[in-house]
């Protein structure tokens, strides 16, 4: 018998490492992910960033806003993203996204793995991290992506107390979020 | 000595394909382990303190790209479940500027997996890939992890991880917490059906009133948002509240107030979904903002 961990990643205190999610089958499934979705989005808190834009020929400081953008995978495997974006005042989303600190992807794993890992009459749920950025040794953004993660999770929780959730980190500290007295961006 | 360089980055970038023994099928559990070797990999160069340049062109004594070097970031997208890209370099005013980009593309085949690993993008000084010594270990990661076909240790991933979070963040926005006012011709049994589909825990449920648990864990544990719902005849009134309790931390004022305007919002849609005429009225609730890091 093949164990879990030889099948999928249990590296729990990983914000990185992909969560498969159980919940009971519904014919609602795609609704109650795009809803757990949209909820655990809005609930990561924003911040506001000064970061340096080219104005003219010229460098000058600017505060950006950084927050959870989702939006749908048009023709990919996910059904839905989101991303940490630096938004500049009312430009076009896709503008923003260009400025991703890091992208987290959802989509409904038909394979028999994921089913047999989940157990009958369930349906899986993959939460993969599909984009990030690495700095002096630790994950950009951290904090937003592991209560972004957290929430998520809590969601289908809610919404089903029998849910199976197994893989990476999905549990939330207050104390991982401590604020910086200045902005910690060594970007130029 | 410039040839000599080049010959050696050509060597170093150029492409490498090779059949690998990822677990099949490849969508089932192949596509899991070749994407925890790139997490590996991409972890391990992260834990290296490299120096990325925003120079470029000739710099013969080497300064200007001395005073514009600032700290690597290694930046990794996955692309659907068959495609990884690694880059090394530097973010600057004009967007991204690379040492070097990695591809990774797994080919699934009824016969096997084969990788191709290819270097797309790279960055010479005198025909010298720049930080080529990451650039050659993270090929070596990867290649070396596919060989073997199987889930990684993960111990550069978890110390990267862990590190991230105990890094300082930013001070979230201050935000206020609205109470809102919904107006729906559901009948209230059909208002409690819809409300159920909001994703957070409930605490509390009475025929008028509804209470939800913000979170699970930490303060937001301890924080509740309640829903009073009233039968007025032909229309049914739902007064949403999460009442203030300032705790002294932004952090956790700014938790509280994103969550409650997200379970505000989840409620309008949900309601939304069956009453296109529902009516919205909001009324913030304006209250002093707490003193930042106490």
């Amino acid at each position: 018998m093949t164990s879990t961990t030889e099948l999928f990643p249990s590296l729990a205190e990983s914000v990185l490492a992909p969560i498969l999610i159980g919940i009971t089958t519904t014919e609602r499934d795609t609704e109650v992910i795009g809803e757990v979705w949209d909820v655990a989005a809005f609930s990561v808190p924003v911040t506001s960033p000064v970061l340096k834009v080219l104005v003219g020929k010229a460098s000058q400081p600017l505060k950006h806003s950084r927050r959870v953008i989702t939006g749908v995978s048009v023709g990919g495997d996910y059904i839905k993203l989101a991303q940490l974006c630096d938004v500049r005042g009312d430009e076009p989303a896709a503008e923003s996204r260009k400025r991703s600190r890091w992208m987290v992807g959802v989509r409904i794993a038909p394979d028999d793995v994921s089913r047999q890992l989940v157990g009958p009459d369930r349906t899986p749920i993959r939460v993969d991290v599909m984009g990030y950025q690495l700095q002096a040794g630790r994950v950009l953004e951290a904090q937003q992506l592991a209560l972004f993660r957290h929430y998520v999770v809590a969601g289908f929780q809610a919404l089903d107390p029998a849910a199976v959730v197994l893989g990476g980190q999905h549990d939330w500290r207050d104390d991982w979020w401590s604020t910086a007295q200045t902005n910690p961006q060594s970007s130029p | 000595m410039g040839i000599s360089n080049r010959i050696a980055t050509k060597i170093r970038t150029a492409a490498k394909t090779e059949t690998v023994p990822l677990p099949r099928p490849y969508l089932d559990t192949g596509a899991v382990v070749a994407a925890a070797i790139v997490r590996a990999a991409a972890s391990t160069i992260g834990q290296l303190k490299l120096g990325s340049s925003t120079f470029r062109g000739q710099d013969v004594l080497g300064i200007r790209e001395a005073r514009s070097t600032y700290l690597s970031t290694v930046k990794v997208s996955q692309r659907g479940l068959v495609g990884w890209s690694v880059s090394l370099g530097v973010l600057t005013v004009s967007g991204w500027t690379a040492d070097w980009m990695v591809n990774v593309v797994v080919e699934d085949s009824p016969v096997g997996a084969t990788v191709n690993v290819t270097t797309p993008a790279t960055l010479t000084r005198d025909g010298t890939l720049v930080n080529k010594s990451a650039h050659g270990e993270l090929r070596d990661l990867v290649l070396s992890g596919l060989r073997a076909g199987k889930l990684p240790a993960g111990t550069a991933e978890l110390a990267v991880s862990k590190a991230g979070l105990a890094a300082e963040e930013l001070e979230p926005f201050y935000a206020l917490i609205p109470a809102q006012t919904l107006r729906t011709k559901l009948p209230v049994a059909e208002v409690h059906a819809t409300l159920a589909l909001v994703p957070f825990p409930v605490a509390d449920r009475q025929p008028d009133r509804l209470r939800w648990q913000l979170g699970t864990a930490g303060a937001l544990a301890d924080r509740f948002a309640h829903a009073r719902i009233t039968d007025q005849g032909d229309v049914r009134t739902i007064e949403l509240e999460c009442p203030p309790q300032p705790t002294g931390s932004a952090v956790l004022d700014g938790l509280v107030a994103r969550r409650a305007g997200a379970l505000f919002q989840s409620v309008q849609r949900t309601i939304y979904r069956l009453d296109r005429d529902i009516e919205i009225t909001s009324e913030p609730i304006i209250r002093q903002r707490p003193t930042a890091g106490v």
